[in-house]
């Protein structure tokens, strides 16, 4: 298992300011989600990391006194609300410029957007934000998932399923494997059994 | 500052608060190839995002539900893997920036983009990929066909279509984004967040919105083909958005041609007979009401119609075999009414469907006002069927009945039957016939009853329908083997049929037919058909034509009445037909005659409280506001409701009319308080006594009036606005009484508001018999304004008020685009000279300019060249040609003084000099012209018409005589 932490949560152990492996670990699970939310969002590619840098910048800032409670919202929550906050500040920032305000920059603008605790969710929030980045969120596990799956899966099975994914009949594979489509349905079907496995790892880590 | 919608640039409609939670992605027919056949309930690719939205609503359940979103046991897992696939940047299409694939399939691509510029959010369809297979030739053609018809659609409960551009070969679809829930989860979330009988209204009112929708479409010639659950997403307010119209691949080619295992998924499940049929040839529109029933069926009893994971052999028969089965059986409380909506919606064969998309939403509005439903004749037929067995002799009415009945498509009643029983009819004795007649009468009255309440749909879609049904029984009516009797009986039915539909000069031949038949002693029928037929001449302005069908009518009843023995032809029938004549002597300015005959009529009263009494009273009251005598005639209403109102219960729907009218006459006079108290009370009268739409719209439309009149223009506007979903002639009166009060709502921002409402009230009078009367006058003048009040808006942002030229091109560029628009609506080209002309004289006269001649002279060609056409189709001698030629006039006039004013400007010598001298005798011949035109109108029109006294008007305002009010 290439995940070692099934007890304690990965972002249980941010309350320990000290334990830069959990901090480094977590920029690097979840930055991409961020970058990719932010890029549907509308933002461009550079913009978009500028959001995660100021996202985990935060998070970092403020986690000697970041307090985690499940009570008062996931971890997918937190990371919502204050890449929402970035984006519109990163919007802001962007405007400004056009408008010719350019001696401000990012940091320079009063953070009023609350980067810091959960449960700063504005109360008229706007569900299908949310939903763009739940969405993301899933597509984000996925990913991290199809790469342990190749990591730790059969190879062929593996080949075998992405030929499948990326549109061909279940029938041509079978032929070119020299195998029956019915042995393609069962590796198929170990597979979504493996992407299960590996998605409740993910999520238990993440403490949802 | 502070952070309350840190996406609002993003967002394309800020400020709109969601309710419904969880975005499901819009477009997915090109679902996943993957499967081998269609997995989980619906098949639909997006299941697991409804599972999961409904789930992460519970925040307070704070168990383990994420994993619940990730679509492990449904189909969606391996789209969501293959997304893994795609990397961070997909670049752009068409110059939008795609930020996600939300379904990769063989059929093509749908992506969720930005488009960079304003950042609002679009869904992207790309027909043609890599992996799928080329688009024939005729599929382009079809494409190109119908995405060009459908982006001018603008239907609310249709996606849509913003553009439909080209990358690199590729077919793009663009639409506007919607955030919002398949329709089947939406209807699952009403059920479990609304009491039950709300729950089925709330969702039978969608299907409804949906059949508006598609009915638009059809209108358009566009068949959508594939409608299912997954193709239909509620938006946030509850509007239901149709997607992928008309684009849908034909699912029997899709699925049998390529030897593929692989096929949309979850489509098979929601086609029709014919489709899994493989008969191309049979299939048409009606693929969609089929796909309409079945919606209905799925949202009702919460679960889908067919079971997908049938093998495809099994779904094939069932859909060609099983009927659905009702909805109340899985859901308690679902009407039996609704059940039979279904059941006649998704009948195996088409032909015994309803027969288009608009007669289906149509049921559903029947049902919603508590109106009996066209789809319940199981029972009708039954008793049609009963009586014609029952009485093999009663010739007409139980053929009117059985024909009818077929035509209405309510239920086909087999042709040998009408053939068997119009033999026996035949040989049956005239004795025994005229037995049997009585009871059919009464059959006939209630088919009668039925097609006026057609008249409610006089909206062009529901009108057509009727229409073609009339017109159908019409020929038909030639080839029957019929006897004299039955076949004038069947005409006169259609005469009020058509009159009921406002088709009044089918309603004249229809007429003279039945005429022709009626025997020479039979003066009862012959009088009664005169008068029908003098009423119908009347409504079409033949008032010559009308008196004399009149006159020979009570003549009729007097030669009747004469007979010894004869039952007297009843004081109603001879009160109604003297109201009618009174009419047609005030339609030609003869108040003198109008009065005398009232007067006749009075006389005929019952003694004591009658109907009859307040009718005749009533439309007294009524000519004397109509003279002019606003405070007589409120006298008059006054004394009437006085004395009617202890007995409001005798004929509560007269004494309604009556208020209404004393409502009018009491806003005329400016008493406001005491026509809101006449008016309220007429509204709960109508709703009360289920008075057709229309008629209780009117009187809606009058109480706004007074509203406004009182100063709470927000509260008039609330108050039409309150009276929930509408449709046809209803709405459009509700619309030109909003646009007015959108106008007077000194806010800029209604002004678009306004614009749209009014077009959509003003179409409602055009390319009708009869009338472009004062009502659309009223409408387009409206318009004109709208037009000078845009114009100044526009040209303030421009920041350039004080230039002359500016500010005109900009009062042009909004008549052209409100002219446009009447375009884009499907306004009857002939009437766009006087559309055109209405406005911009309106226009002229409102803005205080006299404009810069070379856009005008453009606008004066335009009405010119319409004017042509309009003669060259034969209705040059129509309201609206000779309108149109009097704004010719009017502008003509307007620029001679503008071209006059810029003379004085320019130096001497110049070539455009001498038209100053050329203006005198060029405005004399104006004259001469308006006198002709005047003296054409009042030979065609009569002296009282609207139009008559426009132009007089105009000409005493070029003699500057003062006009005489009358």
């Amino acid at each position: 298992m290439a995940i070692p932490q099934t007890q304690v949560t990965l972002v249980a152990r941010l309350r320990d300011p000290h334990d830069a492996a959990a901090w480094h670990r977590l920029e690097r699970l979840y930055r991409d989600l961020i970058v990719r939310y932010a890029m549907r969002e509308g933002l461009q590619a550079a913009d978009a990391e500028d959001v995660a840098q100021g996202v985990f910048a935060a998070l970092l800032r403020s986690m000697s006194t970041f307090q985690y409670d499940p009570a008062r919202g996931r971890f997918r929550d937190y990371l919502f609300t204050a890449a929402r906050a970035h984006i519109f500040r990163q919007n802001r920032f962007r405007s400004r410029l056009a408008a010719g305000q350019t001696a401000l920059s990012v940091d320079a603008l009063p953070d009023t957007a609350g980067s810091g605790a959960p449960g700063v969710v504005p109360a008229d929030e706007d569900h299908g934000a949310r939903e763009r980045f739940e969405q993301e969120w899933i597509d984000h596990h996925y990913r991290r998932a199809m790469e342990e799956l190749r990591r730790t899966h059969p190879a062929e099975s593996v080949a075998i399923f992405e030929r499948l994914l990326r549109g061909e009949p279940v029938e041509q594979v079978a032929e070119s494997f020299a195998t029956t489509p019915a042995a393609i349905y069962k590796r198929r079907e170990r597979i979504r059994e493996r992407l299960k496995e590996i998605l409740d790892v993910q999520l238990a880590e993440e403490g949802d | 500052m502070t952070l309350r919608r840190p996406d609002d640039g993003a967002d394309p409609e800020p400020g709109k608060a969601p309710q419904t939670p969880p975005a499901t992605p819009p477009a997915s027919s090109p679902a996943s190839s993957l499967e081998a056949k269609p997995e989980g309930p619906s098949g639909s690719p997006f299941a697991p995002g409804r599972r999961g939205g409904e789930a992460r609503h519970d925040r307070l359940k704070h168990d383990r539900v994420g994993l619940d979103r990730f679509g492990l046991d449904d189909g969606s897992w391996q789209e969501r893997a293959a997304r893994a696939l795609e990397s961070v940047e997909l670049g752009t299409l068409a110059g939008y920036r795609l930020v996600r694939v939300v379904a990769r399939g063989a059929q093509g691509t749908v992506y969720e983009a930005l488009e960079p510029r304003t950042g609002r959010r679009v869904a992207i369809k790309q027909l043609r990929d890599g992996s799928g297979g080329e688009l024939s030739d005729r599929e382009i053609a079809r494409f190109e066909r119908e995405t060009s018809a459908l982006a001018g659609l603008g239907h609310p409960n249709v996606v849509t279509l913003l553009a439909a551009p080209d990358d690199h070969g590729a077919r793009l679809l663009v639409m506007e984004w919607i955030d919002g829930l398949p329709i089947d989860a939406w209807a699952a979330r009403v059920f479990e967040t609304r009491p039950p009988r709300e729950a089925i209204q709330t969702v039978a009112q969608a299907i409804e919105s949906i059949a508006l929708g598609i009915a638009a479409a059809h209108a358009r010639g566009v068949a959508h083909r594939d409608l299912k659950p997954s193709n239909v997403l509620v938006d946030t307010d509850g509007v239901p958005k149709i997607l992928d119209f008309g684009i849908a691949v034909d699912i029997s080619a899709s699925s049998t041609q390529t030897g593929q295992t692989t096929t949309f998924a979850g489509t098979p499940s929601w086609a029709a007979p014919e489709q899994v049929a493989g008969a191309a040839a049979r299939i048409d529109a009606r693929v969609d009401v089929h796909a309409l029933g079945l919606l209905l069926a799925a949202t009702l009893s919460g679960r889908a119609p067919f079971d997908a994971s049938l093998s495809m052999e099994a779904l094939f028969a069932a859909i060609a075999h099983t009927p659905i089965a009702p909805p109340s059986r899985a859901r308690k409380g679902v009407p039996r009414e609704l059940d039979l909506v279904v059941a006649h919606a998704t009948e195996k064969e088409p032909e015994r469907r309803y027969p288009t998309a608009a007669a289906f939403a149509d049921d559903l509005a029947r049902w919603r006002r508590g109106e009996p439903v066209l789809a319940h004749p199981p029972e009708l037929a039954y008793t049609a069927r009963k009586f014609v067995r029952r009485h093999p002799v009663a010739t007409t009415s139980a053929l009117v009945a059985t024909l009818l009945l077929t035509l209405t498509s309510v239920l086909a009643v087999r042709a040998a039957l009408l053939e068997r029983d119009a033999r026996e009819a035949a040989v049956a004795s005239e004795a025994e016939a005229r037995n049997e007649r009585d009871r059919a009468e009464r059959m006939n009255d209630y088919f009668r009853a039925l097609l006026a309440e057609v008249r409610e749909k006089e909206d062009s879609k529901g009108a057509t329908t009727a229409r073609d049904l009339l017109s159908i029984a019409s020929e038909r009516l030639s080839r029957e083997p019929l006897g004299d009797d039955a076949r004038r009986d069947l005409h006169e039915t259609l005469v009020d049929a058509y009159a009921a539909l406002g088709d009044y000069h089918d309603a004249i031949n229809e007429a003279t037919d039945a005429l022709a038949l009626v025997t020479p002693d039979d003066d009862r029928s012959r009088g009664r058909i005169l008068a029908a037929l003098g009423s119908a001449q009347n409504r079409v302005g033949a008032g010559a034509e009308a008196r004399t069908s009149l006159e020979e009518a009570l003549r009729s009843f007097d030669r009747h009445d004469a007979r010894r023995g004869a039952e007297p032809v009843p004081a109603s029938v001879r009160i109604s037909t003297l109201i009618t004549l009174s009419d047609v002597h005030r339609k030609a300015a003869r108040m003198d005659l109008a009065f005398a005959t009232v007067d006749v009529a009075r006389a005929l009263m019952p003694p004591g409280i009658s109907t009859e009494r307040l009718d005749v009273l009533g439309f007294e009251a009524m000519l004397v506001s109509l003279g002019g005598d606003d405070e007589k005639a409120i006298a008059k209403a006054r004394a009437l409701i006085a004395e009617f109102e202890p007995h409001v219960a005798q004929s509560p729907l007269a004494y309604a009319s009556l208020l209404h009218n004393a409502g009018s006459v009491a806003n005329n006079l400016g008493l406001y308080d005491e026509a809101l108290g006449y008016l309220t009370r007429a509204i709960a009268l109508r709703e009360e006594h289920r008075e057709a739409a229309a008629p209780v719209m009117n009187t809606r439309v009058l109480k706004a009036a007074a509203l406004s009149g009182l100063g709470d223009v927000g509260a008039a506007i609330e108050h039409l606005e309150s009276c929930g979903e509408l449709s046809g002639a209803p709405q459009r009166l509700r619309n030109r009484g909003i646009a007015g009060l959108y106008f007077r709502r000194d806010a800029d921002g209604d002004l678009a508001r306004a614009r749209a409402a009014a077009i959509d009230g003003a179409g409602h009078f055009l390319g009708r018999d009869s009338n472009a009367g004062l009502l659309a006058a009223a409408t387009l003048q409206l318009l004109g304004r709208v037009a000078v009040r845009e114009s100044q808006v526009t040209s303030s942002d421009a920041g350039a008020t004080a230039d002359p030229l500016v500010r005109d091109q900009a009062l042009l560029d909004a008549i052209g685009r409100i002219v446009e628009e009447f375009a884009a609506r499907g306004a009857d080209p002939l009437f766009r000279p006087y559309i055109l002309g209405e406005i911009a004289t309106s226009a002229l006269q409102h803005s205080a300019r006299s404009g810069e001649p070379d856009g005008w002279r453009a606008i004066e060609r335009r009405i010119a060249d319409g004017i042509g056409s309009m003669r060259a189709a034969g209705r040059g001698e129509s309201s609206e040609c000779l309108l149109a030629e009097l704004f010719a006039l009017q502008l003509h006039d307007r620029l001679r003084a503008a071209s006059r004013a810029s003379d004085g400007l320019t130096p001497a010598g110049n070539s455009r000099g001498d038209r100053a001298e050329d203006a005198e005798p060029d405005a004399l011949a104006d004259r001469e012209r308006l006198l002709e035109l005047e003296r054409r109108a009042i030979g065609l029109l009569g002296e009282r018409s609207t139009t008559v006294r426009r132009i007089a008007a105009e000409r005493r305002s070029r003699e500057q005589i003062p006009v005489a009010t009358p």
